[in-house]
């Protein structure tokens, strides 16, 4: 499953790239290549819970926030941060293909080039702008790594962050013209996620946002489209309905396990991620909160998280040193978790039918979250804070079952022993902190949580 | 003690009163019953962060939400009620006129009345707001002086709108303005010369088709009641001053929020024009909206931790709520003794030992410098400083090690201490300098109170009585 960083960059449809290679020889890296290589771009498996790749592989999506990787790094240092990233398994990158603010000299890029060759005139994209956003789309491709990009990010709420007065100025037709340049320019890049909005409500400018998606869908049906909106706000309160949102994400600063829980149970049914949360490195967050909503996102039924992180969003000064801070390590290792079993199989136990007793408060930061896969072979458990929980070990298939912590920091699987699956069951976690409790059928033989 | 005391403290401000209430509260000191009652009605602080009764004497709001009190109990429950509410410092009850039931005013195709326990009705013909039954008014009297007696003051629902088809709101239409007018200048006209009175408007809904007919019960009410003062309830997430933004009517304000509890204090702590607010509601003991697995529930310490949020986050206080207490469902007797309230008796204890209506909240960190917890989260430390300095107190919703910036306080040496939300008892930490950083741990797991005095005060210990 490992991708090794092939990429093509000029193909038109599965299943005629290698013809484009040997007629014209236009692929950057011309290693071995045929559609099985091909994870991007992702699709919506059949049951709508989640993504899978080319391969209907499911897919986990690891990411992280990168606003402004496009605008703000020279080339250099953005391949040094996508080297880091793929290292620690992230496949996904959140960026915003023209930056408003969180740059040197917005909404120019490191070399000087603006987006647009009439300022905030949509309808005059800079072709030099947009080659180097091809460049770092590609390189993140090199990587094995997804890009959520953001045509026409909006900025919070009464700041000058994002794009929406430019959006109303600009109007319907030139923001139409837009989404049809970005859908031509990058019909043929595999890597790509759309994501509409940003940060806040459209209100006036929805009809703008809802062109340039409408827009690049013209030309471009290849891609999956998703949104992010204002905080506390999922994309299907906004986009409800929408001729082009694919799935749904997670907002919010508050309450996280509660809103997960409430994407989750929906109807339709439509995968989500937990598209933002608190950051590390603002508003005071702690290492176990970056992990705890991490955790809580899959096990509430999320198909994955993107994490953030200050200075890296932004690529201030010290953001090198920040992508191997705690935050970052976690993530990693909640990725080995999950990606070592059936992820995509888990139902969440919100109703505590797993896990019985030891729940931490249902509102609360210490709530332990617990799913277990629909055929009953795996549980997991995931407590912010160390305490004894009791398990219905008859909701665990076979006979017996293979009991295991995985510790978040430091990925390491310690086995506690196999038991009967019958009766409740104690566990007390070695240490203090949070820990994951991994039940799995011991008859199918899984692997160490977190092992490959 | 009984009707003529209440009947001096009701007319206080003329010069007979005033000497009735001083040999009052002489009787009441030398009996050593209790504490003097409040002189109600309530006024607000001078710098319009707190309340302050007739004499000056800061008032603590600290509530408890008996929203079926008139309808649900006979007079002898009612009265057991309020006295249990007494001994633990409770001086301020939430109450329905025109009360829930389930389904009751959904339109009028399933309108049916509400009866109190003395099978009388709000209204003759019944849902007629033009029509007040004088029996059922007598009886919300009768309670509203009994809790004078006891010197708690009942904040008046004129009519609850209800969250869900359990309320008022339909029948406030089917009335219409000239009628809910009435209902309002009756309402002033029977309640002005009761001291112990508030009025909060609304009831867990914003008023929406309502908004015309809520405006002329409350003008209606000051028409004839210029003495108390007017607040409301909405929907959670918003306060009473979210609604009805350029008129007067509104008195002070309420935070009711089931999310993040402090975030929404310090919003409307920072509102400009400032006005007092309290924490009308959060999470009531024994339950939570939607949920009915009881692991669910909000724990104890969650009842605790967002009322001391309240207090240091600069509140003229809060209200707590209990399931089945709020409706006095089966049980309630028991429910009065409870963890939730035992705690409530505690946190009052801590602040009325100190000068809580001085404290300032901590807001940029300046005297607790580390250890805050995550300020979007449910573990946050609130803290806060009186005006001189002469008292710092944090809450820790969990345990961790805390800085303080040892300056911030006066003189030159601080005494600390811990003290114990859940069993009310402080253990001094020592004596330190009142200079530099310097450290605290709690003693324990859980939620812990430190309290930091300026050591030349000679403060009483926290909770016990200065």
């Amino acid at each position: 499953m490992e991708k090794q960083g092939k990429v093509d960059t000029c193909q038109g449809s599965p299943g005629v790239e290698v013809i484009v290679f040997v007629l014209f020889g236009c692929l950057i890296i011309p290693s071995v290549l045929h559609s099985a290589d091909r994870i991007y771009p992702l699709k919506i498996e059949a049951n709508k819970r989640y993504l899978v790749d080319q391969n209907n592989a499911p897919f986990f999506i690891q990411g992280d926030a990168a606003w402004s990787l496009i605008v703000g790094l020279p080339d250099p240092e953005a391949e040094q941060y996508l080297k880091n990233r793929r290292e620690k398994g992230f496949n996904t990158i959140m960026v915003n293909l023209i930056e408003h603010k969180f740059c040197k000299r917005p909404p120019m890029n490191a070399a000087g080039e603006g987006p647009f060759t009439t300022a905030g005139d949509f309808s005059t994209p800079n072709e030099k702008y947009f080659t180097h956003a091809d460049w770092v789309i590609r390189k993140a491709a090199e990587n094995s790594i997804q890009v959520l990009l953001y045509p026409i990010y909006l900025g919070y709420k009464g700041t000058d962050e994002g794009w929406v007065e430019e959006a109303l100025a600009s109007g319907p037709d030139k923001c139409l013209e837009y989404g049809r340049y970005l859908g031509k320019r990058y019909k043929d890049f595999d890597n790509i996620i759309w994501l509409m909005g940003g940060d806040r409500h459209p209100g006036a400018a929805l009809e703008d946002v809802d062109l340039v998606a409408l827009g690049i869908r013209e030309y471009d049906k290849r891609h999956l489209f998703s949104a992010h909106c204002d905080p506390e706000h999922s994309a299907v309160d906004d986009f409800a309905g929408g001729r082009w949102l694919d799935f749904n994400t997670t907002y919010t600063y508050q309450i996280v396990h509660e809103k997960l829980l409430a994407d989750y149970s929906r109807v339709p049914v439509m995968p989500f991620i937990l598209i933002e949360s608190s950051y590390e490195g603002e508003h005071n967050a702690s290492e176990v909160q970056i992990r705890r909503q991490a955790y809580w996102a899959v096990l509430c039924g999320g198909v994955g998280h993107i994490m953030g992180n200050r200075p890296i969003w932004l690529f201030d000064p010290g953001w090198q040193a920040a992508m191997d801070l705690p935050g970052s390590v976690g993530m990693m290792h909640w990725g080995e978790l999950f990606r070592s079993r059936s992820w995509y199989d888990l139902v969440p136990d919100p109703k505590h039918e797993v896990v019985t007793s030891g729940l931490g408060e249902f509102r609360g930061l210490d709530y332990l979250a617990a799913a277990r896969t629909a055929d009953g072979s795996t549980v997991i458990a995931y407590m912010p804070t160390s305490r004894t929980v009791a398990v219905e070990m008859s909701k665990i298939s076979g006979s017996q079952a293979r009991a295991w912590w995985f510790d978040p920091r430091t990925g390491k699987a310690t086995k506690i022993g196999e038991f009967a699956t019958s009766a409740s069951r104690e566990f007390t976690p070695p240490a203090d902190g949070d820990w994951a409790l991994v039940l799995d059928d011991a008859s199918k033989g899984l692997p160490a949580p977190g092992a490959p | 003690m009984a009707g003529e005391g209440i009947a001096s403290v009701r007319e206080a401000g003329s010069a007979r009163s005033c000497v009735a209430l001083t040999l009052l509260l002489w009787l009441v000191v030398s009996l050593g019953a209790q504490a003097a009652n409040p002189a109600y009605p309530l006024k607000i602080s001078v710098n319009k962060r707190y309340f302050v009764d007739q004499n000056n004497v800061p008032f603590l709001y600290h509530g408890d939400t008996p929203w079926s009190l008139f309808k649900n109990l006979t007079k002898e429950e009612a009265e057991q009620y309020l006295e249990n509410r007494r001994q633990k410092g409770f001086n301020a009850v939430i109450v329905n006129i025109l009360d829930t039931e389930p389904y009751p005013n959904g339109g009028d195709v399933n309108f049916r009345d509400v009866r109190n326990r003395y099978g009388e009705g709000p209204f003759k013909p019944a849902g007629d707001f033009s029509s007040p039954n004088e029996k059922y008014f007598a009886h919300i009297d009768w309670v509203i002086e009994k809790a004078a007696e006891k010197g708690i003051l009942v904040v008046l629902a004129p009519a609850y709108l209800g969250c869900c088809m359990d309320g008022w709101i339909e029948r406030l239409q089917a009335n219409g303005p000239t009628k809910c007018r009435d209902y309002g200048r009756y309402l002033g006209n029977r309640y002005k010369d009761f001291d112990n009175i508030m009025w909060m408007h609304g009831g867990d809904r914003l008023p929406g088709c309502a908004t015309c007919e809520i405006r002329e019960i409350a003008l209606g009410i000051r028409d004839n009641d210029k003495r108390h003062f007017h607040t409301a309830h909405w929907a959670p997430e918003h306060s009473a001053l979210d609604m009805y933004p350029n008129e007067t009517w509104l008195d002070f304000n309420t935070t009711y929020t089931y999310k993040l509890v402090h975030a929404m204090l310090w919003r409307d702590y920072s509102r400009v024009p400032i006005a007092p607010f309290i924490l009308v509601e959060s999470h009531y003991e024994n339950e939570h909206y939607g949920r009915t697995d009881p692991r669910d529930w909000p724990t104890t310490q969650w009842v605790r931790r967002q009322a001391y949020w309240a207090i240091l986050c600069g509140a003229a206080g809060q209200s707590m709520g209990n399931n089945p207490i709020w409706f006095f469902g089966t049980g309630w007797q028991a429910a009065m003794d409870s963890p939730g309230s035992m705690s409530m008796v505690h946190l009052k204890a801590l602040f009325t030992s100190r000068a809580w209506y001085s404290l300032v909240p901590d807001q940029d960190h300046t005297v607790v410098t580390a250890g805050h917890g995550d300020s979007r989260s449910l573990d946050y430390l609130t803290a806060a400083r009186t005006e001189d300095g002469g008292t710092v107190i944090a809450y820790l919703p969990t345990r961790r090690t805390v800085t303080i910036d040892m300056s911030k306080i006066s003189g030159e040496q601080a005494k600390a201490w811990w003290f114990d939300p859940r069993i009310g008892k402080a253990t001094s930490v020592g004596e330190f300098a009142t200079r530099g950083p310097k450290e605290f741990t709690p003693p324990a797991d859980d939620d812990w109170v430190l309290v930091l005095d300026d050591a030349s005060k000679e403060r009483s210990i926290p909770g016990v009585p200065k």
